[in-house]
């Protein structure tokens, strides 16, 4: 290699622009300094008639499956005990809502779309209008929903269905 | 079944000696000399001297001198290579019951580019005739990251991550629980993988008294068995010197604070001291330690003695570390082709013990109750190798090792302990004929448990190999390998496999070779993943003694290496050199066994999971400016995928990027290094537990350091950019830090 004075600078420049260009990669501290929440996106499509009882509707994060649970009381304690968020009332009588929730990063048990009745004790009237699938419209078992700090986790759409309000059982 | 097998190997091998020891009755000559730096003058201390066409072989001495005898007469290649040097290769004659003397002196290159390694076919080969990738970090490199572990140094290797201590290669293993490795680590030719949990131990392999570590990528268990399924990595450590030699190193280091305010668990950290104006040094969180080690020659015995002190406050809660460690290694030349490597490994250590944080806000906090939790932990092995090459066609070596590991632990709700001793005994053997090379051997191993957590249990392995490596026209190397192992867990279970290995490797001129390799690969389960049964901080382990298979990967890998000498292409202004090697490789795992939640036992067990495949390329790049500026970078770029469920596999980064650089100047060097990997796209699913914050990996480190009368003073900042990121749940991997380091040799 032919030696001239302009290596002289060209090695230390060489090595100071990798490293500025590294430097230039800094994307802050990385992890937050306090847990973040993450975020639940998705679309509801209700199907059938609004009753004129509805009082509220609303979103259910819950960390476990109310497998063979039939009394109303025990449901109540379930849904307290396993609670890890829920959403504010939603918007009625309306098709379709585009919806997105906040919540704590885990992998949680199911995501249910809950109906309270226009009465004084609705805690007791509750009733599922639909949940989380991941292979479409109530097929097989509720999906677990993975949530993941500062990330949203999309597509969790919800196929509620207002017949649901007649059934006996408020969990189908 | 297996003693007709072994007597049947024992007789063969006795044949082959008998055979060996009456050709090596001709009349032979001998073959000395000295290799010197071309443009010095110096003598050169370490070069690899081979006869080709044989097994006979040497290296230089701290003089340059060498000698070779029971050569038998005829025409040679006769070769010599060493890292930093261009290798010579020059035409001799041995005549008949003469000693002929050569003098050889090899001229410099800019590249640190190894030139002959052992570990990919288990035996000295030329790097290129490799039928898989190979990496290797010369002395140079583990000297100036100044690592208290070598796990440290190895981070900045291309594809290859450290996660809570366990390597994982191209996306093999992401995060293990410390047990299983699927890539084996050697010392010197022998396995230091622990009987009971198949995992890895660091602390007692001394970095300082490294020589290189060649990282092997790709199914290796044709040639090394159970766990060497993705690769293996094996430490070379320095030989005893031939004049009396010390070296001492002395290192102090202190951790900035974290970011964040609330993460501040300890008035200690350097950054908070200073800010306060209230420098205290004697209660800063740091490390200290200090190395020692004297190497001489007593007669035909080389002695190399090494002992290691170092204590840490370490930067988070039940952080501190205690610890002691000795090494013991003595070669013995019979002859110059007889030798004896006996090597003893000795550590003690108490150090704390952090599972996980209990929460983000606080992650360098354990749980109140946790507060004081420890280990106590005792490490120590023995190992052997015995080499001979009996004439200029067969040479043979005998290996036995023995690893102890014994821990306690001194926690809150938990005393569990276990001492487990790993004993294994190898015979080799290479036999030249013709263009074929032939390495073949036998291999015992017993794995014998004591614990709280899964009683007494014992494990034996038995295996069979056998490698042919045929050169043929003078371009093409093919490579035709098949291993037999036999593993029983007693009294539960038994199981048996066959891998077999092919490569091809294709020299089409100086500097560029192209290699295809298909192997398989197995690892069958560690006693603590069949047998652990314990509950640690609310955290409950269950045993599977229904995890019979071993886990088994198909894997292919077509690579290209090329060479391109920047002169003589007339690019001189791009600099000296380049080394560019490109790898496409894929592996497709069965039985894989990975930790799930059983939601019906409430407790992570380890399973056979099913089928995954793990596919991707890898690009690395060596560059020299010239002798004073050198570069390296690799990018990895994964797709790692669980079969049956869809979804990538837990722990793998999918994007993995390593950069470095290194300026040196009369006394001054500088140098950095970066390594990113992409954030996580699955981790382990536990329903009702919340996920960690998920980001990806930015680290740089940089050093400076100063020769000045033989003393190395050096000054490194480690995590430059502050960054915090965790490698597997709940665990902050540490952060800012500096170490100040002495080292002086006399």
């Amino acid at each position: 290699m032919k030696n001239n004075p302009i290596q002289h600078f060209l090695i230390p420049i060489t090595f100071l622009c990798g490293l500025m260009l590294l430097l230039s990669c800094y994307k802050g501290h990385g992890l937050s300094a306090t847990e973040q929440q993450g975020t639940i996106r998705g679309r509801i499509t209700y199907e059938g008639a609004w009753p004129d009882s509805t009082k509220e509707v609303r979103l259910v994060v819950l960390g476990a499956y109310p497998e063979g649970i039939a009394d109303q009381g025990a449901i109540i304690a379930f849904i307290l005990q396993n609670l890890v968020v829920m959403s504010d009332s939603l918007p009625l009588f309306v098709d379709h809502y585009d919806y997105e929730l906040s919540c704590p990063p885990g992998s949680h048990a199911w995501l249910v779309l809950a109906w309270f009745p226009n009465t004084d004790n609705y805690l007791y009237g509750v009733k599922e209008l639909g949940a989380y699938y991941a292979s479409g419209p109530s097929q097989g078992d509720p999906a677990p929903v993975e949530v993941y700090a500062n990330e949203i986790t999309d597509h969790t759409d919800i196929h509620a269905d207002l017949s649901n309000i007649d059934n006996t059982f408020p969990f189908f | 079944m297996i003693k007709n097998h072994s007597i049947r190997f024992i007789v063969y091998f006795s044949l082959l000696l008998i055979a060996g020891i009456s050709g090596y009755s001709q009349v032979v000559s001998t073959l000395s000399g000295t290799v010197t730096d071309k443009q010095t003058h110096k003598p050169l201390y370490g070069v690899n001297l081979m006869i080709h066409g044989t097994v006979l072989g040497a290296s230089s001495d701290e003089k340059g001198a060498f000698i070779i005898t029971a050569v038998p007469p005829g025409k040679y290649d006769f070769e010599a290579r060493m890292i930093g040097y261009e290798s010579e290769i020059r035409q001799i004659e041995i005549i008949p019951s003469k000693t002929i003397r050569l003098e050889l002196s090899l001229e410099p290159t800019v590249l640190i580019q190894p030139n002959v390694v052992v570990t990919a076919s288990k035996r000295s080969q030329r790097i290129e005739d490799a039928p898989t990738t190979v990496d290797v970090i010369a002395l140079e490199e583990i000297r100036m990251r100044n690592a208290a572990t070598l796990d440290e140094v190895l981070q900045n290797t291309s594809g290859l991550r450290v996660i809570d201590g366990q390597i994982d290669l191209r996306g093999s293993t992401g995060f293990n629980w410390s047990a299983g490795s699927r890539v084996l680590l050697m010392v010197d030719g022998h396995p230091m993988i622990n009987g009971d949990s198949g995992g890895i131990n660091w602390d007692f392999i001394p970095p300082e008294e490294v020589e290189r570590v060649e990282v092997v990528k790709g199914a290796g268990s044709a040639l090394y068995g159970s766990n060497a399924m993705a690769g293996m990595v094996n430490i070379i450590t320095r030989d005893p010197s031939e004049t009396p030699k010390s070296r001492i190193r002395l290192s102090y280091g202190v951790y900035d604070e974290p970011a964040y305010e609330n993460w501040r668990w300890s008035p200690n950290f350097l950054g908070t001291q200073i800010r306060d104006g209230n420098l205290d040094l004697k209660n800063l969180l740091s490390f200290k330690a200090v190395d020692f080690s004297h190497s001489r020659q007593i007669g035909n015995v080389g002695l190399l003695g090494f002992v290691s002190r170092r204590t840490s406050t370490g930067y988070h809660e039940n952080g501190d570390l205690s610890r002691w460690n000795a090494m013991l290694k003595s070669t013995i030349k019979f002859t110059p082709q007889q030798n004896l490597m006996i090597t003893g490994n000795y550590g003690i250590n108490d150090h704390g013990d952090f599972l996980q944080w209990e929460t983000q806000s606080s992650p360098l906090t354990v749980p109140p109750e946790e507060k004081g939790n420890s280990v106590w932990y005792e490490k120590g092995n023995c190992y052997a190798t015995y080499r001979a090459a009996v004439n200029e066609h067969l040479a043979y070596s005998l290996k036995g090792n023995w690893y102890r590991t014994h821990w306690k632990n001194k926690f809150y709700d938990n005393h569990d302990f276990a001492m487990t001793d790993r004993l294994g005994a190898e015979g080799q053997m290479d036999l030249l004929f013709g263009q074929h090379t032939l390495t073949c051997g036998t291999e015992v191993v017993g794995n014998f448990a004591r614990s709280s957590i899964y009683s007494n249990q014992q494990m034996r392995d038995f295996a069979l190999y056998g490698e042919d490596t045929w050169q043929f026209m003078s371009r093409f190397t093919f490579i035709l390998g098949l291993r037999y192992d036999y593993h029983q867990v007693i009294s539960v279970s038994s199981d048996q496999q066959l891998s077999p290995r092919t490569g091809l490797v294709w020299n089409p001129g100086r500097g560029t070779a192209m290699r295809v390799s298909l192997g398989r690969g197995f690892r069958a389960p560690s006693i603590a993943e069949v047998f652990a049964n314990l509950k640690v901080s609310g955290v409950n382990v269950i045993p599977n003694p229904d995890l019979h298979k071993a886990e088994r990967a198909v894997s292919l890998e077509l690579g290209l290496n090329q060479t391109v000498d920047l002169h003589k292409i007339g690019l001189d202004y791009l600099g000296s050199a380049m080394v560019f090697d490109f790898a496409l490789f894929q592996s497709k795992l069965a039985n894989m066994i990975d930790v799930d939640y059983n939601d019906a036992k409430e407790g992570y067990q380890f399973m056979n999971m099913g089928r995954a495949r793990i596919r991707g390329a890898e690009m690395t790049m060596n560059w020299a400016y010239n002798s004073h500026l050198t570069a390296q970078t690799g990018l990895t770029l994964l797709d790692p995928k669980n079969l049956d469920t869809g979804l990538t596999l837990n722990y793998r980064s999918k994007v993995q990027w390593v950069a470095g650089m290194h300026y040196k100047q009369g006394p001054v060097a500088v140098g950095w290094d970066y390594r990113y990997s992409s954030k996580y796209d699955e981790i382990i699913r536990v329903q009702g537990s919340e996920y960690d914050e998920r980001v990806p990996v930015h680290v740089v480190d940089a050093r400076i350091i100063l020769h000045l009368f033989d003393t190395e003073i050096s000054l490194e900042g480690k995590n430059l950019l502050n960054y915090h990121y965790t490698l597997r749940q709940r665990f902050l991997e540490p952060v800012r830090h500096y170490i100040l380091s002495l080292r002086r040799e006399f």
